[in-house]
């Protein structure tokens, strides 16, 4: 019950977010017959033309209407830059950005928690890596950490390629390993910060140090109290950076020059592409939502005690 | 004073003192810096450190110590301006919906629940396109995008405050829902606020320099320690990696301060938590 | 730890900034007598070669939609054109056996026959009237519509292998643009066959070019398959197959020529152009150019005073920006008509050239033609440019360092370069603004061609309205002149009017910038790569 009405209110979003989206689009000035030829001249008769072809100089909720009822039957429109259909534009790049959270949302996972309960739960030098690193990494921003990574590791040492997301399954992964992880890096420090402190927590907390004063084995004092306990948090927090990180991957794909969707989002927008611009807009809206609708599940499997996130 | 620096710890020290440089950098940037931070000629291209120009030139013969400093200003303000708008819009709709409660209550939570489903840049990069690239548009469409998540923080702390004996009291002897809201609501969630604006700050640092780096930001020849990153990338490639290095560092030593001393103002480990 | 860790910092920082000490010295300029015509022809044949377009991914394919640097690189490999320019500027029958002109408005086309489509079929007279048609008819919606176009009359299949173009006007430039896609053959029944898809990657077209286009992978490559039954037995492609990628950053294009994972590229980018002339793998060589990087006025603000335009011209320094800005790579521009941008008529561009004012800065001169200015010279004047292209930044920064000097404000404004297109063909994008930039090209060596646009009333490139009665004569005069020495002599007379009215104001000419792994060799130098077949030339170099 509680996923259907989840996803019904999905439904309610995204109908509100792609209406918002489209006045947007029409708000924006400029036409987009013009920016469809770059720096050279066509005749006016042309850019007429253009305009016919695509319905351009229909009134706002016709075009509106136009574009709903053909997306319900499953046909998002056409590009007007590349004059291609969108799902087609949309289906060559979407394995690129998927892939790219998909890694990114790994090495959080996998780094941000593993180094984080490994500092958490013995004091020393790891420790203190991890909290020095944690603050300083939280702080450095996607696209310079892209940089950096860019010039240390594909230039200077030539260990990863330039460009381009490669072609099957190992050589995608790794032309995409450095975006991935410049992706990963803000978001994971802040995980393993999270996750240091949920464990510190447990670790301190009474029910903790009863269950050792009781004698149980530290070993599983650690896997059924503490480590568990912390899941809580740290899962929401991990969920929260994932649900960004689709957001986030248009740096890099503009840094690494990637051919994913927010390069195309960026360009689409600029050019008032709309039935592109719609389309994305869906999918990230989308996405989120089921990010979002994921990880409150995973919130509830964990702690069935907690309600619905609204009341509070 | 004591008190502060206690709490505050060493390292939060060095944390506020590197802070208040940059703040007093990006104030006194008109005086201090020794050129101005749009002209060059490329006739000074990439000269290296020396006497005249203490960090060297950039592509188009600008001295790079004076856009650092001028750089401060955009890269502050943006965030100031976000944090502002967020803060006091924020904590209007939270109280409001928190006082009314019910209908008033139910709209506001639908549109912020809206607000919540839709991804931070694309916010940005639609706003921009109607508004035309500036840091002001860049600022307040990170704002409407940062307001919900404030929102709900503060809903959820006035909720719990906002039945107790303290505030239904006045409220039983008939003094105005806005008088108690301000006298006894507001100084409540008034830490929470404070904490949450030094921490969304550092964030929005960060976005607003990525905003500036995909060219939907501040727009050149203006100084932006985020454009800077960005345009920046050309001469890295050239063999002259100051300017997108330097501005990155400066980037990243504001905002890791920042996030220092919210942690510590806010006493748990807030690193991470928009507030 | 906190504060070990950023004195560290500070001082890795300040080695990497010392790594960049000293001035750094431009390049010697490349004069214009090196710049290279061709490359040393191929050795031997290969498998595959990947080439890169800095400009984007070909928004179309349809040669009547190929109007610009990435769409042109391509097409012209595939699809070809009634004449053919060759890298020397020379231009030669191609699909066409001959041409002949009775006179300057008649042009008789005889068909070559033999020739097949990539299909196997046949190329008749009837695809070729379909394809010239084309041009003309309103529905396509040609990006070649206008200007030599609306000259044209009529098109008429006149025999089983003719086919003869009527122009309204005489104009003696008109065989040379059938050299462009207005020239260029597609298969009629296949055009009709795709419809809407026709150009797309998933209509494709159908050709009869030395290559055929093998598969359009979207947002990463477009792949070239020779095609072994190519008509032209002499010309057929060295390479099997080429692939051509769409990198448009410049730093990854570095990185990729620079490591071999490219082989080659046009137009390399300034910003890589220091990797790229120390690179192990390949080199850099410059060719004869037909570009021109100038600013356009829009007729608004100070910049639509012819005076204040001469002041500018006279206090920017150019060749600092040729030296600096272009690493060397362009020469700073003497005329609006590009150095060497001609295919006949050579001594007489080349002496009345000479007669220019030269390219140097002169702040008195400048301010003397200041004196003349009758608008208000304290309002700032805004140059637009495409945001993303920083290299524009610089130029028209030194454009404001030059203006400090005479008393002028100048200043830069970007705009995406999605959007910046818009300013050449929407009237209301220009509102408000006082000039953009342009990185320009002639089409055909033939300054006819090109000055009747700019200075032409009405012409396509003019945007700031700028219309004079004797130019018009001239240039009419120029086209109906058969004699090229008459013509040549005519044109430097706006050539002329052109330096002193300067609805332009030229910058720079460059030079084409083309780098080449070691391993392969062969495409022309010079800018033809946007009509001419160059991948066919393109081969193993030992």
């Amino acid at each position: 019950m509680f996923v259907v009405r989840r996803l019904l209110a999905l439904v309610g979003v995204l109908f509100a977010s792609s209406f918002l989206v489209f006045s947007a689009m029409y708000a924006a000035p400029g036409s987009p017959e013009n920016f469809l030829v770059q720096g050279r001249t066509v005749t006016p008769e042309v850019l007429a033309a253009i305009r016919e072809q695509y319905s351009l100089d229909d009134p706002f909720f016709v075009r509106f209407w136009n574009w709903l009822t053909n997306v319900l039957q499953g046909d998002f429109g056409q590009s007007l830059t590349n004059r291609q259909p969108v799902g087609e534009l949309l289906a060559a790049r979407l394995p690129t950005t998927l892939t790219l959270v998909l890694l990114a949302a790994i090495i959080i996972a996998v780094l941000g928690i593993g180094l984080g309960i490994a500092a958490g739960v013995r004091d020393g030098i790891l420790d203190k890596v991890v909290l020095l690193g944690s603050s300083l990494g939280f702080a450095v921003p996607t696209f310079f950490a892209a940089l950096l990574l860019m010039s240390i590791f594909s230039v200077g040492l030539g260990w990863f390629p330039v460009f381009g997301s490669g072609e099957g399954f190992f050589d995608r992964i790794w032309h995409l390993a450095l975006p991935a992880l410049a992706l990963a890096l803000p978001s994971a420090a802040v995980v393993a910060r999270i996750t240091r402190t949920a464990i510190r927590e447990e670790r301190d907390s009474e029910h903790s140090v009863m269950a050792t004063a009781r004698g149980v084995p530290a070993r599983i004092v650690l896997k059924r109290h503490v480590v568990r306990n912390s899941m809580l948090p740290v899962s929401t927090i991990v969920g929260v950076h994932i649900a960004g990180l689709i957001a986030g991957s248009f740096v890099v794909e503009y840094a690494f020059t990637l051919d994913g969707l927010g390069t195309l989002l960026v360009g689409a927008v600029q050019r008032k592409d709309f039935a592109v611009v719609q389309a994305i807009a869906i999918i990230l809206v989308a996405g989120f939502g089921i990010i979002n609708l994921l990880v409150d599940l995973l919130y509830k499997a964990i702690d069935p005690r907690v309600g619905t996130k609204q009341e509070s | 004073m004591k008190r502060f620096a206690a709490r505050m710890g060493p390292i939060g020290i060095v944390a506020v003192v590197i802070v208040a440089i940059v703040v007093f950098g990006a104030v006194l940037a008109p005086l201090i810096a020794p050129y101005d931070p749009t002209i060059g000629s490329v006739t000074q291209r990439y000269l290296g450190p020396s006497l005249e120009h203490l960090l060297g030139t950039d592509q188009a013969g600008r001295d790079i110590f004076s856009r650092l400093l001028w750089g401060a200003r955009s890269s502050l303000v943006g965030p100031l301006i976000v944090v502002s708008i967020t803060a006091v819009v924020g904590t209007a709709l939270a109280l409001t919906s928190v006082w009314w409660g019910g209908f008033v209550d139910s709209a506001i939570s639908r549109v912020l629940d809206l607000l919540f489903a839709f991804p931070n840049l694309l916010l940005a990069v639609l706003a921009i396109s109607v508004f035309g690239a500036s840091l002001t548009t860049a600022a307040i469409a990170l704002s409407i995008a940062y307001i919900p998540y404030t929102a709900r923080v503060i809903r959820s702390t006035a909720l719990r405050e906002r039945n107790l004996p303290y505030i239904r009291s006045p409220q039983l002897q008939g003094i105005s829902g806005l008088v108690i809201t301000a006298r006894h609501l507001l100084p409540n969630v008034a830490p929470l606020i404070v904490t949450g604006a030094t921490i969304n700050f550092g964030f929005a640092m960060i976005e607003l320099a990525a905003l500036s780096f995909l060219g939907l930001g501040v727009q050149p020849p203006d100084a932006d320690w985020g454009l800077m990153v960005s345009s920046g990338q050309q001469s890295l490639i050239s063999g002259y990696p100051a300017e997108s290095i330097l501005a990155g560092l400066c980037i990243v030593i504001t905002v890791a301060s920042l996030g220092y001393i919210g942690e510590r103002l806010g006493g748990r480990s807030a690193a991470g938590r928009k507030a | 730890m906190k504060k070990k860790t950023v004195g560290a910092l500070v001082v890795f920082t300040l080695a990497l900034t010392g790594c960049a000490s000293g001035t750094a010295t431009p390049p010697p300029s490349v004069s214009r007598d090196d710049l290279l015509v061709t490359t040393p022809a191929a050795a031997g044949e290969l498998d595959l070669a990947t080439w890169n377009l800095p400009f984007g991914e070909p928004a179309s394919l349809d040669p009547i939609k190929a109007f610009n640097y990435p769409e042109n690189t391509v097409v012209a490999n595939l699809c070809e054109g009634l004449m053919q320019l060759q890298p020397d500027y020379t231009i030669e029958p191609n699909l066409a056996e001959k041409v002949e002109s009775p006179d300057a408005s008649t042009y008789v086309y005889t068909i070559r026959q033999g020739v097949e489509f990539w299909d196997g079929e046949t190329m008749t007279a009837d695809d070729v009237l379909y394809s010239l048609n084309r041009q003309l008819d309103p529905d396509e919606g040609s990006y070649w519509a206008g200007g030599v176009v609306d000259n044209i009359e009529s098109i008429e299949k006149t025999g089983d292998w003719e086919v003869t173009v009527t122009l309204v006007e005489p104009d003696s430039t008109f065989n040379s643009y059938m050299v462009t896609p207005i020239g260029t053959v597609v298969q009629q029944a296949f055009r009709e066959n795709a419809g809407e898809a026709f150009g797309t990657p998933a209509g494709g077209v159908m050709c009869t070019g030395p290559y055929s286009l093998g598969e359009w992978d979207q947002g990463q490559s477009i792949s070239l398959m020779r095609n072994d039954s190519y008509w032209n037995t002499e010309r057929a492609a060295k390479t099997a197959e080429v692939v051509i990628n769409f990198i448009v950053d410049s730093a990854a294009i570095a990185n990729a020529l620079n490591t071999g994972a490219i082989d080659g590229s046009y137009d390399v980018p300034l910003g890589a152009l220091s990797t790229l002339q120390n690179s192990s793998e390949g080199s850099l060589l410059l060719g004869k150019s037909l570009q021109l990087v100038a600013i356009i006025g829009t007729g608004n603000g100070a910049f639509a005073d012819p005076a204040v335009r001469q002041a500018l011209m006279l206090a920017t320094d150019r060749e600092a920006i040729a030296a600096t800005v272009f690493e060397g790579t362009a020469e700073a521009s003497r005329s609006l008509i590009p150095a060497d941008g001609w295919a006949y008529g050579a001594d007489e561009f080349e002496a009345a050239r000479e007669e220019l004012a030269p390219t140097s800065v002169d702040i008195e001169a400048a301010k003397t033609a200041l004196e003349a200015a009758t608008v208000d010279i304290t309002q700032p004047i805004k140059i637009v440019y495409p945001s993303e292209r920083t290299y524009y930044a610089d130029i028209i920064s030194e454009i404001a360092n030059g203006a400090r000097a005479i008393g002028l404000t100048v200043e830069p404004e970007g705009i995406p370069s999605a959007q910046f297109g818009a300013f050449f063909s929407d009237p209301e994008a220009r509102e408000g603004h006082d000039a953009f930039v342009t990185n320009n090209y002639m089409d055909v060596p033939d300054p006819l061609a090109f000055l009747r646009t700019i200075m032409g009333t009405g012409g396509s490139q003019n945007y700031n309205g700028y219309s004079n009665p004797e130019v018009d004569e001239l240039l009419s005069a120029a086209a109906a002149a058969s004699d090229e020495g008459e013509r040549a002599d005519i044109l430097n007379d706006v050539q002329d009017i052109a330096m002193t009215d300067l609805p332009w104001i030229p910058i720079v000419d460059p030079s084409v910038r083309l780098f080449m792994n070691d391993r392969v060799t062969g495409v022309p130098a010079s800018f033809v790569y946007l009509y001419y077949p160059w991948a066919a030339d393109l081969g193993a170099s030992e």
